[in-house]
């Protein structure tokens, strides 16, 4: 009855490099030519965005890490409630419990409208390290979905995390 | 006969006749029922012999559409059928359930996240893997129009289920919806169809598979139905143009 296919991934997935932070105790793969950031330096910040090679919403994957207080069922509510106050025509698609970096974590699914009138669909995963929270989030234009997808999963599967240089001492 | 419209937003409220008549008003004003074509003109839907400016993007998807989409929703308490013309810029109308239809323009790139508020999608608990075949007369008698019909075919379908209990008594209870996506489009000298359905029982997610041996009932997530959504729509290579906003 159903003859859609969920992820045709009508390009092939792109050879992918690893981006690290905080001395190496987290990492993830990101297509190698894809710009990437780390905004300050130190800061807990790392992006990468693909090339602006046309008029359109550019992908991109962020890392952050911060410090959090509470739970991470309590921490994702948190989020959660502020994303759906702050974002136009937000809606959470999907979330559930899975492991992130090989430890408990949430993956949420969620789509809103940005200011520029773009469908953005927006797939996080988070966990928490002994009070220091880190989030995964990927980003990209709803239409080109499909095609992304693949790119998406695999820079999810990628992400490692090491406590030690991760949690300050 | 109801008609209610919003210039400001462009949101029209219409029974099924008005919209046949403004639609037909659109593409040839003389062939339009007069009577319809005045209460269309009483709620300012039309003025001056033509369509309200702030319809002109809905109506123009619909009269030059890339493409028909359904959006079908059926439950325990009734079935709605919601329609939409993929173009340049989209047009949805949205079922209401009371006889009547809001109209109004949407940019293509929305229309999977309006799929998604209509078909009600979220979150549901992970079924076990498994699958159950499923007949197309039980499918048919949840999409029926009959309430008796989808009483019995929820019966039906929470026999079925038995592999996944909690999901089994959920139907039992009265929560499940089957929502079905069509689409219809041209595409190179051929016209593409493409169908995506799924059970929701609350307590999980089955999408309805099918193969040489008929359609099956296959444990799915509403990531994996997003993603489906998002594919149902005809890509730009297929339709040789680009979606633009409303």
């Amino acid at each position: 009855m159903s003859d859609v296919d969920p992820a045709p991934g009508r390009f092939p997935t792109p050879r992918l490099t690893t981006l690290r932070t905080r001395g190496g105790s987290v990492s993830f793969d990101v297509p190698a030519d894809w710009d990437t950031i780390e905004l300050p330096p130190g800061s807990g910040v790392v992006a990468a965005v693909e090339p602006d090679d046309a008029d359109r919403f550019r992908t991109n994957v962020v890392l952050t890490i911060t410090e959090v207080q509470g739970s991470l069922g309590d921490w994702h509510r948190t989020t959660q409630h502020h994303e759906a106050q702050e974002l136009d025509g937000y809606l959470l698609l999907d979330h559930e419990e899975l492991a992130v970096g090989g430890r408990l974590g949430l993956r949420r699914l969620t789509t809103h409208s940005t200011p520029a009138q773009e469908s953005v669909t927006t797939e996080s995963w988070t966990t928490l390290v002994d009070g220091t929270g880190v989030t995964l989030t990927a980003r990209v234009s709803t239409l080109r979905l499909g095609d992304m997808a693949p790119v998406i999963d695999a820079v999810a599967a990628s992400l490692s995390l090491h406590a030690d240089g991760l949690v300050p001492a | 006969m109801s008609v209610a419209f919003d210039p400001v937003t462009g949101h029209l409220r219409v029974d099924a006749d008005a919209f046949i008549t403004l639609v037909e008003y659109a593409s040839d004003p003389e062939g339009a029922c007069e009577d319809v074509v005045a209460r269309l003109g009483e709620a300012g839907a039309v003025a001056g012999g033509a369509p309200h400016p702030a319809l002109r993007n809905a109506l123009a998807a619909v009269t030059s559409s890339l493409g028909s989409l359904q959006v079908l929703v059926t439950g325990p308490d009734g079935v709605r059928l919601h329609q939409a013309w993929v173009a340049f810029v989209s047009a949805m109308l949205t079922d209401l359930a009371d006889g009547t239809y809001d109209f109004a323009a949407v940019s293509t790139e929305f229309v999977p996240t309006s799929i998604a508020r209509l078909t009600g999608l979220q979150a549901r608990p992970r079924l076990a893997a498994a699958s159950a075949v499923v007949d197309e007369s039980l499918l048919d008698d949840l999409a029926s129009n009959s309430a008796p019909a989808r009483q019995a075919g929820s019966e039906a379908l929470a026999d079925l289920l038995a592999p996944w209990p909690r999901a089994s008594s959920a139907v039992r209870a009265g929560l499940w919806q089957l929502s079905v996506v069509d689409i219809a489009f041209p595409a190179r000298g051929r016209t593409v169809v493409r169908r995506l359905a799924w059970v929701d029982v609350d307590a999980g997610l089955l999408r309805v598979e099918a193969d040489e041996h008929g359609p099956t009932l296959v444990p799915t997530t509403s990531t994996a139905l997003w993603r489906a959504v998002v594919s149902i729509l005809p890509t730009d290579a297929e339709t040789g143009t680009v979606a633009q906003s409303a």
